[in-house]
């Protein structure tokens, strides 16, 4: 037995040797809890008002400091990076190490980067999309009082519009930096003009003329577009989505053409939305649409450029892309960009749909701040980071525009998160040589709108704050599910009796204490705004 | 050991053979069809050209004969060689090491005087149930035992699995008793009767749940995700679906109406043909290994044969 | 455990069990650390959590975290849809996996079998992603390769897209599909495992080949198939979110019949990402597994003690 006991612990070791480490996590076992909580240790609120007070920073110490990026590492990345150290090592005797995480990883890893003290510094952001609120929520980003960012990031302050910064605002407190361009928020409609004329539609500028061409087209055997034109609907009312509302902010809409309007139209009690799903079904049974929208794993360009569907509704930007693309592959279809929203006057994005924020737990928030003032605010780093080195992946053409040059792949235009410090006052457009019908259509279409920018609503700034009735509104969600989707795209069976059961399901959820806890959030804000 | 001969030994060819033969024929026939059509079309597709696949969908034969998703797989061949490098070094000493512990743990379980065996059984069972979630086990790896970036990160957490142990066990239990007890009468210890008895006679189970195991090696891209920052220690799997992963993580971004469209714009690869490339890149070296370990699921076990 | 002689039994017992101890040795560490030591992270089910305060400092928040999911007026129907989806996977998994594996043995062309065996396994190595993609090809009602079929043969089109009652039949197909030729390998190796001598022995009987199927091969291969069994029953109330929202997507329409755990919880957090609701409906989960493979267990115990799980 003995020797088989000796045997035995031979086989162990080998083993343990497998399972490595097993003395070490001993000691590390202690570690952990107070590594756990070691994003705390620095974390407490405002404390940063002595920071700000005492002004001058130190800067004697060369910092790096590492900045966490979404998306791909284009090849050329570390080539034009490294150029931009050289002038703020220079600047500041600060440089900046960039980390990117992939469109497919940040979903899980960028809270994890919070919740598992990773060092860095600063990181992209961006309301839902980029986890600006729910980061917020968990207490993951560094609050940026108005002091603070006009002593460590003054030209940032002079930029940024005020609007910028209350829609950044959660319970009062800015935790990003807004990108401060004019995208606009309604989408246009690149639509296939050979099929226009084929139909006899002259012009969509209005609902009623996009209804006409949607039931041209189902006529004619040819699908529309990849779904209802929801957004086109309630924009042609005159409202529009709010902040941190439900689905998107689609489930609860405001009138932003109306300044004087301060109601919450939730939309199982506007009549408009019944009146739209009975369009939409109306639509759907004629065969505007494919039935199969709700599965379809297609792009949303993908019935555009295949000839699938005669229309794609999206951002002005996108639809000039994908509507160039088309004409390039196919010159007959003649596809141009409408707009079928024509009728009110164009509102502005939200500016916190890209921004940039500072890790709670990060030691060098001051020189993160100064950094972030440069890219944001110095032209020769900005143009840097939208277009890469000048002389080899861009030139300049005039003060304010730019034109690619054959390297420009490696680097890409704007295509390397530089999204967060987008700033209007220096951004360079782009010359274009040879330009097409649809380039003309675009630049007077996009002036036109720069010249009929709406005027402000209150609540164009305000942004709902679901944390404190987070329960219902998960349950909402949940809820939204099984009804919402298929109403919007009209392919229920009985449209009022789908309206019924999706009222009666949200009330469940509980729907009115998210509105009731919004209308107080929104009273509070709009008593702060007089 | 008798070479190859079929585990049924001489059988009589009388009518239930033959009806059996043209069940089992036209069975197994009919489902290797119904799992190989797809993979062709997966085939064809990873050869055509991302146009023609959206526009007219899957086919049995490239359509516009294109090699542009391989071109994006293979854009830095190096990377390529050193991945698949690092995937099969973790696969080959992954899969050695947690057969190992794994068969060691499963014999002491399976064996009938162990009274605490149960106890045993249930503490690992019990793993299966209830987890912690990603954040605690991010930590344990990340802070804890402080494997950031190491290629243990990527060794450790799929070296054990329960799952495994479990069907290890239920092979064990059918060795027949009187076996291990001779060999015990011989005078052989715990471990002996492990190597020289019982291991020989489970070669099935071996090969079943080392396969097992290298395939969660070999496909293993999500603990690369988590813990692993160089590119240099990339595992291929990772190297790949990063890439389908990014697509398809892009793809729910642009459908998120408000996303500026500077972000749209951003991204421009093959999306289709390139998920597919991978798919074949991934799957052919296995394709290739697999009949090595085919030749346990062919041959049947003698017991007499390994006595004494 | 056998406690009448107390303490010092105890570590007598001990001492007779060295050498197994010794063998488990490494498994127990590893769990410990791997399993048991992450597994405390399901306290955060009943937290509000935050950065500052990590997995323990975070503030208590009772069941908070479990009420969004039953204030859904869903929890019922996807955790029927959920129970009622694995229950069918695993029975007819199982039933075909094993008449896989028995009918390749009892194939005597070498190549035919080898061959058709490693066809099997392609589907495993072909991700969900594709085969969402794949399933639009053949059900979609403009293009697809089904419709197309109907069509040519003068049937109606099929919308199936907007037909939950087909979506039970596909979702079984394809996961049948996908796992054959790996779970069929388990069944294999058990086959292999059983002596020769016990065929010969039925041969000699005059037991004709089904008799032998039905006699000896199934019986002997009933260890695994209850291992495997109790396995899956593990987890029954686990949804295969991968699957489920591959091929069925953001699809309300089919939601009655196909919407699971994992893809409400998924709808519900997707935008706010709060970990402690999300460990709130894992041990929701956990806790029905957990029930339910204690009591499978002990009917199992009462049928053979040997086959249990623990």
């Amino acid at each position: 037995m003995k020797k088989n006991m000796k045997k035995a612990t031979a086989l162990f070791l080998s083993a343990a040797m497998a399972v490595g480490l097993l003395t070490g996590c001993g000691s590390g076992d202690s570690g952990s809890a107070g590594g756990s909580s070691t994003g705390g240790s620095s974390t407490g609120g405002s404390a940063d008002g002595g920071a700000a007070a005492a002004g001058e920073v130190d800067l004697s110490e060369p910092v790096e400091l590492t900045m966490y990026l979404l998306g791909d590492k284009s090849a050329d990345f570390d080539e034009v990076y490294g150029e931009i150290n050289k002038i703020l090592a220079e600047k500041l005797n600060t440089t900046v190490k960039v980390e990117f995480l992939g469109w497919g990883e940040h979903d899980t890893k960028y809270s994890l980067l919070f919740g598992g003290g990773e060092d860095f510094d600063l990181i992209f952001t961006a309301s839902s999309w980029g986890h600006y609120e729910s980061t917020v929520a968990m207490g993951g980003l560094y609050p940026l009082s108005e002091e603070f960012i006009q002593t460590y990031a003054p030209g940032i302050w002079n930029v940024v519009p005020e609007l910028a910064w209350d829609q950044a605002k959660i319970d009062g407190t800015i935790y990003m930096v807004p990108n401060y361009q004019n995208e606009f928020g309604q989408d246009v409609l690149a639509v296939r003009g050979d099929l226009m004329e084929e139909y006899g539609i002259s012009q969509i500028t209005n609902w009623d003329e996009l209804m006409e061409f949607y039931k041209a087209c189902a006529e004619h055997g040819q699908y529309a577009s990849q779904g209802g034109p929801w957004y086109q609907y309630f924009q042609a009312q005159g409202l529009s989505v709010t902040g941190g509302a439900p689905q998107g902010g689609e489930l609860i809409l405001y009138n932003t053409q109306d300044p004087e309007d301060l109601n919450f139209y939730y939309l199982l009690d506007w009549d408009g939305f019944t009146d739209y799903c009975h369009q939409m079904k109306e639509l759907a049974d004629m065969g505007a649409w494919s039935q199969d929208v709700l599965s379809s794993s297609d792009e949303r360009q993908t019935g555009l450029l295949t000839g699938r569907a005669a229309a794609m509704a999206w951002n002005l930007g996108s639809c000039k892309n994908f509507a160039k693309q088309a004409n390039a592959e196919h010159p007959e279809w003649n596809v141009t960009l409408v707009d079928p929203v024509s009728e009110w006057p164009k509102k502005v994005n939200s500016y916190i749909n890209n921004g940039m924020a500072i890790n709670a737990a990060s030691n060098n928030k001051e020189r993160a701040m100064m950094v972030l003032n440069e890219f944001y605010t110095n032209p020769t780093i900005n143009d840097m980071t939208r277009f890469g080195i000048e002389g080899k992946h861009w030139e300049a053409v005039g003060d304010d525009q730019y034109k690619t040059l054959e390297a420009s792949s490696g680097f890409g235009v704007d295509s390397n998160c530089n999204w967060g410090w987008m700033n209007n006052e220096i951004k360079r457009t782009e010359y274009i040589e040879d330009r097409t019908a649809v380039d003309d259509t675009y630049d007077a279409m996009l002036e036109s709108w720069d010249n009929n920018i709406k005027p402000n609503h209150v609540y164009d700034g305000f942004n709902f704050d679901r944390t404190p009735v987070e329960t219902q509104a998960s349950a909402v969600e949940a809820a939204l599910g099984m009804y919402y989707s298929p109403l919007v795209n009209g392919l229920v069976k009985d449209v009022d009796a789908s309206i019924e059961e999706l009222r009666s399901s949200l009330e469940s959820a509980g729907i009115r204490d998210v509105i009731a806890e919004m209308e107080r959030q929104a009273a509070e804000y709009v008593a702060s705004k007089q | 050991m008798a070479a190859e001969r079929s585990h049924l030994g001489k059988v009589r060819k009388g009518g239930d053979v033959i009806a059996l033969n043209i069940i089992a024929y036209g069975f197994c026939g009919l489902v290797a069809l119904l799992c190989l059509v797809p993979f062709l079309m997966v085939l064809a597709g990873s050869f055509s050209s991302e146009q023609a696949i959206t526009q007219n969908g899957f086919s049995l034969l490239p359509q516009d004969f294109s090699v542009e998703a391989y071109k994006t797989v293979f854009r830095d061949p190096m990377v390529v060689v050193r991945a698949y490098a690092t995937t099969i070094c973790l696969t080959i000493g992954g899969t050695f090491l947690g057969l190992c512990i794994q068969t060691m743990t499963a014999y002491v379980l399976a064996r009938k005087e162990f009274e605490w065996r149960n106890a045993f059984s249930f503490f690992f069972y019990f793993t299966t149930l209830f987890s912690g979630g990603l954040v605690p086990y991010y930590i344990l790896i990340n802070q804890t035992l402080n494997l950031r970036d190491s290629y243990l990160a990527l060794l450790l957490p799929l070296l054990f699995s329960v799952y495994n142990l479990l069907i290890m066990k239920s092979y064990i239990l059918g060795i027949p008793d009187s076996l291990i007890d001779a060999a015990k009468i011989d005078g052989c210890g715990e471990f002996r009767t492990l190597v020289q008895v019982v291991v020989p006679l489970i070669k099935p189970a071996l090969a079943t749940v080392g396969l097992f195991i290298a395939l969660a090696y070999w496909n293993d891209w999500y603990n690369a995700m988590l813990y692993i920052k160089t590119e240099e220690k990339y595992p291929l799997q990772y190297f790949l679906y990063q890439q389908v992963n990014n697509i398809e993580g892009y793809k729910k971004l642009i459908a998120n109406g408000s996303v500026s469209s500077a972000v749209v714009s951003s991204v421009n690869l093959p999306t289709q043909t390139l998920k597919m490339a991978l798919t074949i890149v991934v799957t052919g070296p296995i394709v290739l290994a697999y009949p090595f370990v085919q030749k346990y699921f062919v041959q049947g076990i003698t017991i007499g044969a390994v006595k004494g | 455990m056998n406690n009448k002689k107390g303490v010092k039994g105890f570590f007598k017992k001990a001492y007779k069990y060295r050498a197994f101890l010794l063998m488990l040795l490494p498994a127990v560490v590893y769990t410990l650390i791997f399993a048991y030591y992450p597994m405390t992270g399901v306290v955060l089910a009943f937290k509000k959590y935050n950065f500052s305060g990590g997995i323990w400092g975070s503030p208590w928040n009772g069941f908070e975290n479990f009420k969004f999911f039953f204030q859904s007026g869903q929890a019922g129907l996807v955790t029927r849809n959920t129970v009622l989806y694995n229950v069918a996977f695993i029975i007819i998994n199982t039933v075909t996996q094993i008449a896989v594996a028995i009918l390749l043995t009892e194939i005597h062309g070498k190549h035919f079998r080898k061959v058709s065996q490693s066809l099997m396994f392609l589907p495993y190595f072909i991700s969900w992603v594709i085969v969402g993609v794949m399933a639009f090809n053949i059900f979609s009602s403009d293009y697809g390769f089904l419709n197309r079929l109907i069509t040519a043969l003068g049937g109606e089109k099929v919308a199936f897209y907007t037909k939950p009652e087909a979506w039970p039949f596909i979702l079984v197909f394809f996961n049948l599909w996908k796992g054959v030729g790996y779970g069929s390998v388990m069944y294999l190796a058990a086959i292999m495992g059983i002596d020769t001598s016990i065929y010969e022995a039925a041969a000699i009987d005059g037991a004709n080949v089904f008799q032998r199927i039905f006699k000896v091969t199934i019986p002997m291969i009933m260890p695994t198939t209850i291992i495997l069994f109790l396995l899956s029953i593990g987890g029954i109330f686990k949804g295969n979110f991968d699957m489920f929202y591959n091929l069925v997507g953001t699809n309300g329409l089919l939601y009655n019949y196909t919407d699971v755990i994992d893809t409400l919880t998924f709808r519900a957090l997707v935008t706010n990402n709060n970990y402690g609701m999300s460990a709130a409906v894992g041990l929701f989960q956990s806790v029905l597994c957990f029930i339910t493979v204690v009591l499978v267990n002990k009917l199992v115990g009462h049928y053979d003690k040997d086959y249990t799980l623990f």
